[in-house]
């Protein structure tokens, strides 16, 4: 019987020869390897799931640097903890980064108009991909993939813009009330 | 957007990853960052005068030598912490050029009487060669940080020290078209200072510029 070592390796060879099929189990399996690896060591839930999501990206534009002739496992568990200790080291940023996304996501946005006029501003501060990502996705509602499409740029890119920029607003933010 | 869409929009994504993809963005790398910085060399000095004639010399290739194993030394180790995972870096590679080109400057100094022993280590533009490296190093640093752009380094502060150390030797090969000495007591002080400066500046940039 295969490890499961040798099974997600050979997922992962035939994934880095262009096998979509194989990369589509492959990418599910490791959700569930990276969310009890989180779950075990980051407290909170959606840091979990934001950090498997990072590191599933991180997975896909790094894969070039998987050496086939060495263990997948400490590969994706090096990356895994790369991007956690990433997260320990801005989670001082976490309740802010929190707020800001669910202040941009609330339904009963627009009545607030002084909050618009702020965000708009701080908007303004971010390289234009990150702002029309977050614009379209959190202000007009759009999906990830019509925001890709009318942004000009992958699906993965513009979830990466979104999280990217909001990760400067509310570092942006905390910096100001300091 | 759920951890679903997200696998789908990379499944999409996917095309095929070359084995030889770090070897690959390196040799650009380097490659783009020698040729500028042989542009700059011509620009800034121009070759030396005798190029032609020391290219029959073996101190000229001694100390090419020299440079040349330590910008492959350098960057083998490069292209280990392309890596992620933190296996056995082989920082000892880099003490074998200094430790094989030892001898021959000890060998100069036994031969020289100290008297002369200043103007040997001095040499020509001894004040120069140790900032023109350094800075004819810079876009080959460069040429290193675009190519790590798509590596996975978890040391970052290492990484970018060796990516620094790396750009220094091999500015130390451009750099031999245009010095004018060849002593290696002259080349081991000053060309090794020069790789110790560039990869220390390489450390205080890597936490900045290599994260991913």
């Amino acid at each position: 019987m295969a490890t499961r070592e040798e099974e997600l390796k050979d997922k992962m060879i035939s994934a880095l020869d262009g096998d979509a099929s194989a990369y589509a189990l492959l990418l599910n399996a490791l959700v569930k390897e990276l969310r009890i690896f989180f779950g075990r060591r980051v407290g909170d839930k959606d840091a979990v799931e934001d950090l498997v999501q990072e590191t599933l990206i991180a997975v896909h534009t790094r894969r070039a640097t998987f050496d086939r002739t060495r263990p997948f496992t400490a590969w994706l568990f090096a990356i895994a903890r790369y991007k956690m200790v990433d997260h320990f080291r801005r989670s001082r940023f976490h309740a802010l980064d929190g707020e800001l996304e669910d202040s941009l996501a609330a339904d009963d946005f627009e009545p607030a108009s002084a909050a618009a006029i702020d965000v708009e501003r701080l908007l303004d501060l971010l390289p234009p991909k990150q702002r029309q990502a977050i614009q379209a996705t959190r202000l007009e509602g759009q999906s990830l993939a019509e925001a890709a499409l009318s942004v000009g740029i992958s699906q993965s890119d513009a979830k990466m813009s979104v999280y990217r920029g909001l990760r400067r607003l509310s570092a942006r933010v905390q910096g100001k009330i300091r | 957007m759920n951890t679903e869409d997200l696998i789908n929009s990379l499944v999409i994504e996917l095309r095929p990853a070359s084995r030889w993809h770090i070897a690959q963005r390196l040799v650009v790398g380097v490659g783009v960052g020698v040729a500028a910085s042989i542009a700059l060399l011509f620009a800034l000095m121009g070759p030396r005068h005798d190029l032609m004639e020391v290219l029959a010399t073996g101190a000229f290739w001694t100390k090419a030598t020299f440079t040349l194993s330590m910008a492959a030394a350098s960057l083998f180790i490069v292209a280990h912490l392309a890596r992620p995972e933190q296996s056995r870096t082989h920082l000892w590679f880099l003490a074998v050029p200094v430790l094989a080109y030892l001898p021959l400057g000890i060998d100069e100094l036994v031969r020289t009487a100290p008297a002369d022993w200043g103007p040997m280590l001095f040499g020509h533009g001894w004040r120069h060669c140790t900032w023109l490296i350094f800075g004819l190093s810079v876009p080959i640093f460069f040429g290193l940080c675009w190519a790590f752009r798509q590596f996975a380094p978890t040391r970052l502060e290492l990484a970018g020290a060796m990516a620094g150390i790396c750009s220094g030797a091999v500015a130390a090969v451009v750099y031999c078209l245009h010095c004018p000495t060849d002593a290696a007591v002259f080349a081991l002080t000053w060309y090794t200072l020069a790789f110790i400066l560039a990869g220390g500046a390489g450390a205080f940039l890597g936490r900045r510029l290599l994260d991913w």
